[in-house]
């Protein structure tokens, strides 16, 4: 650092407009009468400009703006209430062909979007998951998809109607507008443990039978490699009721990584 | 929509922030994405621009912090006094100081000095607004930064990436 005056911070203050007048005038006439100086203010001057002009472009994520969550506060209260019902109906639940569960499933997805879109999202306390799925039953496995930036943020219970059994909906969000839904109800008879991949115009589903649950995981607008692996993923998670391995929770993280973020 | 449009002028430099806090540019986007949708979704935003400003980087500098805590990581390296550049001051090709050797020397310097360089020169924050956003003394804004930017040339001097002389056009005879 050089030894005379303005040493190497004072020409720092300079260039960034932070002197005040009398010492900014001082420095100006030292800059003027002194080429070593002016080309440590030039480099200087350039290496701002240089900073302000590596800046890359970026968009807005395309996510609508979102309120507060109105409707989280009671929902641990409503899971536990519900779900209850849902553990004692596993075993009893009349069975239902694949078409009125992806129905349900759809149904419950979109309104979770919609909703999602005007409501603040939160992680679900780990309270909340472990309550539900004890009142669930040994059975119900909700894999833990984080390696993959994906939390949950809502789980809600859908009351029993009509034929259909109740059923636990499950709301996964990532950090880049993604939503993946899995939904857990009683299995119909025609329901088999093979991963079935559904579409219905945008939105993907894929459904399966681990034991007596059926499960879907439903999500649009998501990279269909990253979203296929995921369908893979839980439907081994569900099948074995194990924690995602090293080698799943890598696969995840490496799809993510390499995959686009999620259209609106 | 109205604050999706009072966002938009900040998005490219709290984008710059990000890039400045992780080393990674998958991480900085995700970090970016969080922090962004933090701001749409918050109840109460700052009226006054400054105030505004300071609030979104704010934002992103805690979500920042409570990803190195989801992690286990130790954040002193954010707030931790980088060791001291030989004190020599820069007398080389000034050629060499563009947009990308800037780019790439930024990834090469201390977290403490990054950030400091992005809140000045990418964010334009003030020295004393600097000083209020880090919890640090003026003073101590004012010596990190004159040693980030020397760090910052000393990486573009021993960077891989030079701008190439431009050829000469021989004169026929």
């Amino acid at each position: 650092m050089t030894k005379k005056y303005p040493g190497w911070e004072k020409l720092n203050a300079y260039v960034d407009g932070e002197l005040d007048a009398h010492d900014s005038a001082r420095v100006a006439r030292s800059v003027a009468t002194d080429p070593a100086l002016a080309e440590q203010v030039a480099i200087l001057t350039r290496l701002k400009a240089a900073t302000a002009e590596s800046l890359e472009p970026v968009d807005l994520p395309a996510v609508k703006p979102k309120r507060r969550l109105r409707w989280y506060g009671a929902a641990a209260a409503v899971v536990l209430m519900v779900a209850a019902g849902v553990g004692t109906y596993v075993a009893t639940s009349p069975r239902q062909g694949d078409a009125g569960l992806l129905q349900r499933a759809a149904a419950a997805h979109r309104t979770w979007i919609e909703r999602d879109e005007a409501d603040d999202v939160r992680e679900v306390g780990a309270g909340v998951l472990l309550s539900s799925l004890h009142r669930l039953g040994p059975e119900a496995h909700v894999p833990d998809l984080s390696a993959s930036r994906l939390t949950i943020s809502m789980i809600t219970t859908v009351p029993a109607s009509g034929a259909d059994g109740p059923a636990l909906h499950i709301g996964y969000t990532g950090t880049r507008g993604c939503h993946v839904s899995l939904w857990i109800s009683p299995a119909g008879g025609n329901l088999g443990p093979r991963l079935v991949e559904r579409r219905a115009g945008p939105v993907r589903s894929f459904v399966w039978r681990a034991g007596s649950l059926a499960y879907v995981l439903i999500n649009s607008g998501m990279d269909e490699g990253r979203f296929s692996l995921i369908a893979r993923t839980v439907h081994r998670a569900t099948l074995e009721r194990l924690p995602l391995d090293a080698e799943m929770r890598t696969a995840l993280r490496e799809s993510r990584a390499a995959s686009m973020p999620c259209s609106a | 929509m109205k604050l999706r449009r009072r966002i938009e002028p900040y998005l490219s430099r709290l984008f710059g922030y990000a890039r400045s806090l992780t080393s990674q540019r998958a991480d900085a986007d995700d970090l970016f994405q969080e922090s962004v949708l933090k701001a749409l979704r918050a109840k109460r935003v700052p009226n006054d621009k400054a105030a505004y400003r300071a609030w979104l980087f704010r934002i992103l500098r805690n979500t920042f912090i409570d990803q190195i805590r989801r992690t286990g990581g130790d954040r002193r390296k954010l707030d931790g006094e980088p060791p001291l550049e030989p004190a020599e001051v820069w007398h080389h090709d000034d050629t060499l100081i563009n947009a990308l050797t800037v780019r790439n020397g930024m990834a090469r310097l201390a977290p403490p000095h990054r950030e400091i360089i992005a809140l000045v020169d990418i964010a334009g924050f003030s020295y004393s607004e600097t000083a209020e956003f880090l919890e640090l003394p003026v003073g101590t804004v004012m010596s990190r930064l004159s040693r980030a930017r020397q760090a910052l040339l000393h990486t573009v001097e021993t960077s891989n990436v030079h701008v190439l002389p431009v050829a000469r056009t021989r004169k026929v005879k």
